[in-house]
């Protein structure tokens, strides 16, 4: 076949036939893969909500439909009996060192700390980007004395340090870091980031369970 | 036999990355680990023999006024395509890769080897070079990840070797692929002229 | 008949080289050097000691193995100076791979890969130094207490005025009033990076240059007068927030760089009205970057970066050929 000529109708014939079949063949594979990803993407937040509420251990639960409130987004996790598990509570800190930081924190009724996940975070990577990890476990002292040497060539091996927030309740007080008087050791050499995580969870607490003004607290549920 | 030597030429003698230093967007930002860069260049690799296929099946269809629309038409058809069936097939390396993957259309690489190659050759002939600069850029992308995932993570292909907190962080920064680029670039030459020497 | 011998300007020589500017530098240094010891004891000698031998290894063994050049370059002076400054730019508790790791960038990357003395565009020392800060960035930023002579690794830390400051920024403004008094922070009493520490030492060391002739006033001058009056300006129209211009002056390494780096003859400009363009460049950018930036200090960066403008200047600021007409 010779080539065809650059005439304005082969042109736009050409041009045309072209965006037809490759529209055609698009609007197949999505068809084909809308499925897939919708589900991929419920997949992923049921996914951190379970995270934050169960753990890895598996047993089957369903999440409520999530309401607002303050710009807080609420997730309630039940089980197959309907007993409530836990709240996920969604909350962004805009004061980290690197503008947002979006944690999703989940609590049992009694407000304890079950487990976090941080959605959203633009930190200084080896630095307060830890904060992914750093308040989910922490630093046990090392058990081995390490030798003079080693400690000049490689450095001193890793201060122990009090950061796990699992299992903590923000309402027992203290929820702020060591420097600021509180019980959590803050990320090395990241003040700023731990404060405002500190802060987005305590935030989020006090959002879940609003203070009244006797000073007692209940839980705020979907009306 | 011609087939094979085209194949070799784009994985050796014109490799995009390291002697054409074409496609350095996704070059320098997608290799921050091993993994990400063999994903990155595998996807490049797929548009570009779709694409090489495509136009040079296509080439006496396309008129040469309107044919730079029609290139990007076939390459952007392939990339929502690939880029649809890797968010919902492979989710994890979706997330990671991100922004670049849309982003192959713009890969100089794939519209040039279109200009350059399939428009002016045939079927098969396409095909092999769109392979073998498809495993060059591969090759090069996963080459470019591994350094830098040992050097700014002590870790090879997600195995730890070192901890992590020893290792040099601006590897997998920005500016680490840069100074990985350049020094691997350099190797390549210094080996390429010895060679040369040799001969 | 006595040989005429054509050459091309210029013919006349001061007997001045890379050696004698280079030890002057060197010189310069020792007052720092000694005020750091004073600060940190052993901590600073060990990571000097570190920094100078590995910098000059790597020179040796980059000319010899991979340049192969007959005359290896170690004893010009310029390995050791940027060993120095180097050791300078890092806190006294430093693991020593990272500053083996630091000397290796620095001269390989920073120096050997531009073609060596004279080539580089970025000055060698702060190219390490950066590299480390982003490698690094928790190891490289826990400052040790002062007057603890022996301890190395296992040194207190503790905050530093720059980042007392930084607190101060981001809204904590009682963070301010924990500032050591401004006399120990002139004469080298506060945490901080080795040869940064006393801002007296690194005068004296100034006023010596300047009088062997080794560097002019314009570039170091330009810096501090540029710090000074856009500081003042914040500390005008907020004192809650903004500390005292006085500590910006004296905290962090705004001395070290103003003196002994944006002064490197490879890395700046030549002509008078160059150096004050570069220098008031630097002292914004330093500036800007401790207000609003992510870090702390700004001086590394800011001299990186307008050494990279550094050839835009010198084409601007070219000198008048004498006796052009303007057309």
């Amino acid at each position: 076949m010779k080539k065809l000529k650059s005439n304005i109708t082969n042109m736009v014939l050409s041009l045309s036939l072209i965006s037809v079949v490759a529209a055609a063949l698009l609007a197949w594979v999505n068809v084909v893969t809308n499925g897939p990803i919708e589900k991929i993407n419920a997949e992923t937040l049921a996914n951190g909500i379970k995270q934050v509420i169960i753990g890895d251990s598996d047993i089957p639960f369903t999440v409520s439909e999530p309401w607002e409130k303050d710009g807080f987004v609420f997730y309630q996790v039940e089980d197959s009996d309907n007993n409530l598990l836990g709240t996920a509570v969604k909350s962004t800190d805009p004061n980290a060192f690197g503008g947002n930081l979006t944690v999703l924190v989940g609590f049992n009724q009694d407000g304890v700390i079950l487990g976090y996940e941080v959605l959203e975070h633009a930190e200084t990577p080896g630095l307060g980007a830890n904060a992914v990890t750093w308040f989910k476990q922490s630093t046990e002292q090392a058990t081995k004395e390490q030798s003079k040497v080693v400690t000049l060539l490689l450095g001193a091996p890793e201060k122990a340090g009090n950061h796990n927030i699992v299992g903590m309740n923000p309402a027992d007080g203290g929820f702020t870091v060591s420097k600021d008087g509180g019980k959590i050791d803050a990320i090395t050499a990241s003040t700023i980031t731990s404060r405002a995580f500190l802060r987005a969870v305590q935030n989020a607490y006090n959002a879940l369970y609003s203070k009244t003004a006797d000073g007692t607290t209940s839980a705020t549920t979907q009306n | 036999m011609k087939n094979f030597k085209i194949m070799l030429n784009g994985i050796l003698k014109e490799n995009p990355t390291f002697v054409l230093l074409l496609g350095m967007c996704p070059t320098l930002a997608t290799t921050t680990s091993a993994v990400n860069g063999l994903g990155m260049g595998v996807a490049t690799m797929f548009v570009l023999i779709c694409s090489n296929v495509f136009i040079s099946l296509l080439k006496n269809l396309i008129p040469d006024g309107v044919r730079i629309p029609c290139y990007i038409i076939v390459i952007a058809s392939f990339v929502t395509i690939l880029q649809m069936v890797m968010q919902a097939y492979v989710p994890d390396l979706y997330q990671t890769l991100g922004i670049f993957i849309p982003l192959i259309v713009v890969n100089c690489i794939i519209l040039g080897r279109a200009e350059a190659f399939a428009a002016k050759n045939n079927v098969l002939a396409s095909l092999c070079d769109g392979v073998g600069i498809g495993i060059g850029f591969t090759l090069a992308l996963t080459l470019l990840g591994m350094v830098r995932e040992l050097l700014g993570n002590g870790s090879f292909f997600g195995i730890q070797l070192l901890p992590s907190s020893m290792s040099m962080l601006v590897f997998v920064l920005a500016p680490g692929a840069f100074i990985t680029l350049g020094l691997l670039i350099a190797i390549v030459n210094k080996i390429k002229s010895s060679k040369s020497a040799n001969a | 008949m006595a040989k005429l011998f054509i050459s091309t300007s210029p013919h006349a020589h001061n007997g001045d080289s890379v050696e004698k500017n280079m030890y002057a530098v060197v010189i310069a240094l020792i007052p720092a050097f000694i005020a750091s010891i004073i600060a940190f004891g052993l901590g600073s000698l060990v990571v000097t000691a570190t920094s100078v031998v590995s910098c000059m290894f790597f020179e040796w063994a980059i000319t010899k193995y991979l340049l192969k050049e007959e005359k290896t370059t170690i004893f010009d002076g310029s390995a050791i100076v940027t060993g120095l400054l180097l050791a300078f730019n890092l806190p006294s508790n430093l693991p020593l791979y990272i500053i083996i790791i630091g000397a290796l960038v620095a001269i390989g990357i920073g120096k050997m890969a531009f073609g060596g003395l004279g080539n580089n565009p970025f000055n060698p020392a702060l190219v390490g130094r950066v590299f480390l800060l982003i490698s690094f960035p928790a190891k490289m930023t826990s400052w040790p207490e002062t007057h603890q002579m022996l301890a190395y690794a296992d040194a207190v830390t503790t905050a530093t005025p720059l980042s007392l400051m930084k607190e101060a920024l981001s809204g904590n403004t009682a963070a301010l009033n924990q500032l050591p008094e401004l006399w120990q922070v002139f004469v080298g009493n506060t945490a901080g990076c080795i040869g940064e520490v006393s801002a007296l030492a690194l005068l004296l060391g100034f006023g010596y240059l300047l009088v062997r002739r080794v560097i002019t006033w314009h570039i170091p001058v330009s810096i501090f007068g540029t710090v000074l009056v856009f500081t003042s300006i914040m500390w005008l129209v907020n004192p809650v927030m903004y500390a005292n211009p006085l500590y910006h002056l004296c905290s962090g390494g705004l001395m070290l760089g103003a003196i002994f780096m944006a002064t490197d003859y490879v890395t700046s400009p030549m002509t008078p009205k160059g150096m004050v363009v570069y220098g008031i460049g630097i002292g914004l950018l330093t500036v800007i970057i401790r207000y609003f930036g992510a870090y702390p200090e700004g001086m590394s960066f800011a001299i990186l970066i307008m050494n990279a403008v550094n050839p835009l200047i010198c084409n601007w600021c070219k000198p008048k050929r004498f006796g052009s007409v303007k057309k």
